[in-house]
């Protein structure tokens, strides 16, 4: 376990520039919960696309070889009854849930700063069959850099996943999953950090409430309801709009979390900025003393848990 | 059903199946008409190479009948009355061979029954030379063949889904009939050839026969005297056998059959390793590699693999096909006497010479032929996709997606980087497209990326980021949308609602109407209103109004 040393003797000379002590024990936290990143420190960090949002990062932007999730905001649409979701089947389309709320621009967006300046591919897993090539090559993404799965199952999706983010050649995955195990959730972040690839995942708003193997985690959040004014017309005629997106961070390794952005992204450009929302007031770090999130640390920097820390934290797992 | 674009007509059903020719979907009919019977058919590119293949699979199995068979001999061109320019059939040479079989009758009751067993419907002839023999098999009842065709389908569909009779063997006997009633067609001539002919009237063999010989040499050139001399002077021409072993074969008789699955998998193993040198040798690479595992009862097992780049490399191309081995079951791997691997689409092997000075940029290439290579044994070559980009205004036929692996690139030098830097970009036709996205926003505020990114265009054109969508849905989705109209703009539209999956989402913003209509050239006419409209939780949408119907659909989510 390692152990956060302060110097605090009176007997030592302070010099003057050194740090407070909060500031320092917070330094001594980031670097443990980012110890991971020493095998890619030599690459640089991954924008997010939006600036404001790469200075909130912990290292100016995603690291390689990790995962980042958007979750889909609380579903308006959770009262609907079961036979209106299973007519959704795979020839239609996606469910109504997250559809369009921009979770998949944003994650297209950093596969797109991930291939700037090298070869690397971005491997898309499309098994909806509905991917739109179009609009990604609009967006800046080479055709000619794009591989597309379509896999059968959710098996071959697992296992096409893992191995794309295995490659070197790979610089992101982007996929929509709407279950993901603990298990492959562990093989995909062992896989990441292999490579230096980044994991961009599309998760449903289930996923809020389960243990997370990501490195950041978005919420995309719905909108709020703003009055619609049927009064006037609504067909917006000016052709370069602007696009608002709510985000969460619900997760920060090494930053805080709670805090809410609104993105916009100009549909003429397509460039992102944001504006801070509003900040929750337990906007700590994250590190969590959960067992599932213990084991979420890589195995090169995973301290030795006693016996007794295993049995209380399973205990606080199953009454969580 | 299969799709083919045709250079003249546009997209074409290339095939169909049961449920589609019940439908009366027909080879030939276009894309348009098709989805117009059926909306929801499913629609897949026609691939030229998987026909060859079986096409070979069944000249192989033909040698039960004769020893010299052969493929159609193709011209340059396509024939006028074929829709596709690939071999569709066989030729066999039947020289006193029907001894055997007691006739020629019955020796095309035979093939023909052999051939219903394997589920093709089929028709046969004899005859005294190719060109005539092919001209009886191709023309002599086509229309009758088609209506029988969709008689006994139908009547397999209602009676006895999808099961084969093999006692009753399908198709239609070709008597030796006249075949001066033949259409030009069975003549096996060029479009442009038989398009001059129609002007001059001439729709029949026996038309064309009254004319001057020397008349028609001179006009339509001399293939058409030397095919109709094959088909009423008893002209011979030709046959290409079927070459009896590929050259990339390597094949295994074993002395007892076996189930063992160790077994199995060794000889497989050797059998690659030899195949490889071979391949080697030739300074060849395989991009299909073809294994057939032959059963002393029942059917061979056929396992096929596609790859990105040539390749001779034993220790890539065993794990691959090991894994496909993994994948049949126990139950199937009995009593296996034969096992045979080839290379059915082979490609020079590319030679790169070691960099002298070590870079930092890694060549990522060969990393990746090698990951696609992997992804394709295992999801299929349909399931390794790289898309193309067509001219076209509908946005679903917009797009096309090609199989990365078993394809040859232009039969060029195989090179791993062309392939994937060139063979995407030369067939993308929006290549010169360029995205508005800046490369990179890390540095710049906003306030100086407006002051030194390029001024806007005054008009959005489609190639904006968030003109498409990134998801658009197969068969689009029926919506109901409100709408209220402007008073001051009477003709003005205004979208207040949209109704889907029983729920009603208020439209705060609609930006449109985009008219795309597809040209009277490219089959039937689509007219759609686009618009993207944002509803109140935020949710992009990009929904239509088919002016045709005047119904409204959702086609995609930003």
């Amino acid at each position: 376990m390692p152990i956060l040393a302060v110097n605090t003797s009176p007997l030592h000379k302070k010099p003057s520039f050194q740090k407070p002590v909060h500031q320092q024990l917070a330094e001594q936290i980031r670097s443990i919960e980012t110890a991971n990143r020493s095998k890619h420190s030599g690459h640089a960090a991954i924008s997010s696309g939006c600036r404001m949002l790469d200075v909130a990062l912990p290292s100016g932007g995603y690291t390689p070889g990790t995962l980042i999730e958007w979750i889909d905001g609380a579903s308006p649409f959770s009262g609907n009854r079961p036979n209106e979701r299973s007519a959704m089947n795979r020839s239609e389309g996606n469910r109504s849930e997250g559809l369009g709320n921009g979770s998949l621009y944003l994650a297209l967006t950093a596969a797109r700063c991930a291939m700037q300046d090298s070869d690397k591919y971005v491997v898309i897993v499309d098994s909806q069959e509905s991917f739109y090539p179009p609009a990604a090559q609009f967006m800046g993404i080479a055709l000619d850099r794009m591989i597309v799965l379509r896999p059968s199952n959710l098996s071959d999706a697992m296992w096409a996943i893992d191995q794309s983010l295995r490659s070197s050649a790979v610089a992101s995955v982007v996929a929509r999953l709407e279950t993901l195990s603990e298990l492959n959730a562990r093989r995909f972040q062992l896989a990441a950090e292999q490579s230096g690839a980044l994991g961009l995942f599309l998760r449903p708003a289930s996923a809020r409430s389960q243990p997370s193997w990501s490195e950041i985690q978005w919420g995309i959040n719905p909108a709020l309801p703003r009055a619609s004014s049927h009064t006037g017309p609504t067909t917006a005629v000016s052709e370069a709009g602007v696009r608002r997106i709510h985000v969460e961070s619900l997760r920060m390794r090494g930053g805080h979390s709670g805090q809410h952005w609104t993105l916009m992204i100009d549909t003429r450009s397509g460039m992102i900025t944001a504006e801070k929302s509003w900040e929750r007031n337990n906007a700590t770090s994250t590190s969590s003393m959960r067992l599932a999130t213990q084991l979420a640390v890589p195995t090169s920097n995973r301290p030795a848990i006693p016996t007794e820390h295993f049995k209380r934290g399973n205990q606080q797992n199953r009454a969580g | 059903m299969l799709q083919v674009r045709d250079p003249r007509r546009g997209l074409r059903v290339a095939a169909a199946d049961p449920f589609a020719w019940q439908l009366g979907i027909t080879p030939g009919m276009s894309i348009s008409e098709a989805t117009a019977i059926a909306p929801t058919i499913r629609i897949m590119d026609h691939d030229p190479q998987e026909d060859l293949e079986a096409l070979c699979e069944l000249a192989q199995e033909a040698w039960q009948f004769s020893p010299m068979v052969g493929l159609e001999t193709l011209d340059e061109t396509v024939w006028a009355g074929r829709l596709l320019h690939e071999p569709q059939g066989l030729v066999m040479d039947a020289t006193g061979l029907d001894q055997f079989f007691g006739g020629t009758d019955q020796m095309i009751q035979v093939v023909l029954q052999w051939l219903g067993n394997k589920g093709f419907f089929a028709t046969a002839a004899i005859h005294s030379t190719l060109g005539s023999a092919w001209a009886i098999a191709n023309y002599s009842e086509r229309s009758k063949i088609a209506s029988q065709l969709a008689q006994w389908r139908l009547k397999q569909l209602i009676a006895e889904p999808m099961r084969s009779d093999a006692s009753q063997p399908r198709g239609c006997l070709s008597k030796t009939i006249g075949i001066d009633s033949l259409s030009v067609e069975a003549l096996r001539l060029d479009l442009k050839t038989v398009h001059t002919l129609r002007r001059l009237g001439i729709r029949t063999i026996e038309q064309l026969r009254q004319l001057p010989r020397h008349g028609l040499a001179s006009r339509l050139g001399t293939r058409l005297i030397d095919r109709l001399d094959t088909v009423i002077a008893n002209k011979s021409e030709p046959l290409n056998c079927f070459k009896s072993q590929p050259e990339f074969v390597c094949e295994l008789s074993l002395e007892f059959p076996t189930s063992r699955r160790d077994t199995i998998e060794e000889v497989l193993r050797q059998l690659t390793l030899k195949l490889c040198g071979r391949l080697q040798h030739h300074g060849q690479g395989a991009l299909r590699w073809v294994a057939c595992l032959r059963c002393q009862k029942g059917p061979s097992h056929v396992m096929a693999l596609g790859l990105y780049r040539p390749t001779a490399d034993h220790q890539h191309l065993w794990p691959l096909a090991q894994s496909q081995l993994e994948r049949q079951s126990s139950s199937r791997l009995r009593d296996i006497y034969a096992v045979s691997v080839q290379a059915t689409l082979t490609g020079p092997l590319a030679w790169k010479q070691n960099d002298l000075f070590e870079i930092d940029h890694t060549n990522h290439h060969e990393t990746m032929a090698r990951l696609v290579d992997s992804l394709s044994s295992r999801l299929g070559r349909r399931g390794v996709l790289a898309p193309q980009i067509h001219p076209h205004p509908q946005p679903e036929l917009m797009i096309s997606w090609r199989p990365l692996t078993g394809v040859r690139a232009n039969g060029n030098l195989q090179s791993t980087k062309r392939k994937l830097s060139t063979g995407a970009r030369k067939k993308s036709t929006l290549s010169k497209a360029k995205s508005r996205a800046p490369k990179s926003d890390i540095l710049t505020s906003p306030l100086q990326d407006l002051l030194t990114s390029q001024p806007l265009a005054a008009e959005p054109s489609t190639s904006d980021p968030l003109r498409r969508p990134l998801l658009l849905y197969p068969v689009p989705l029926p919506i109901e949308v409100t709408m209220t109209s402007s008073v001051i703009d009477g003709d003005k539209t205004d979208l207040k609602s949209v109704y889907f999956n029983g729920v009603w989402h208020s439209v705060l913003q609609a930006c449109g109407p985009e008219r795309i209509e597809s040209g009277w050239w490219l089959g039937a006419s689509h007219r759609r209103d686009y618009y993207r409209v944002e509803t109140q939780h935020g949710q992009w949408w990009w929904i239509y109004r088919d002016l045709t119907r005047s119904v409204w659909y959702l086609h995609g989510s930003f």
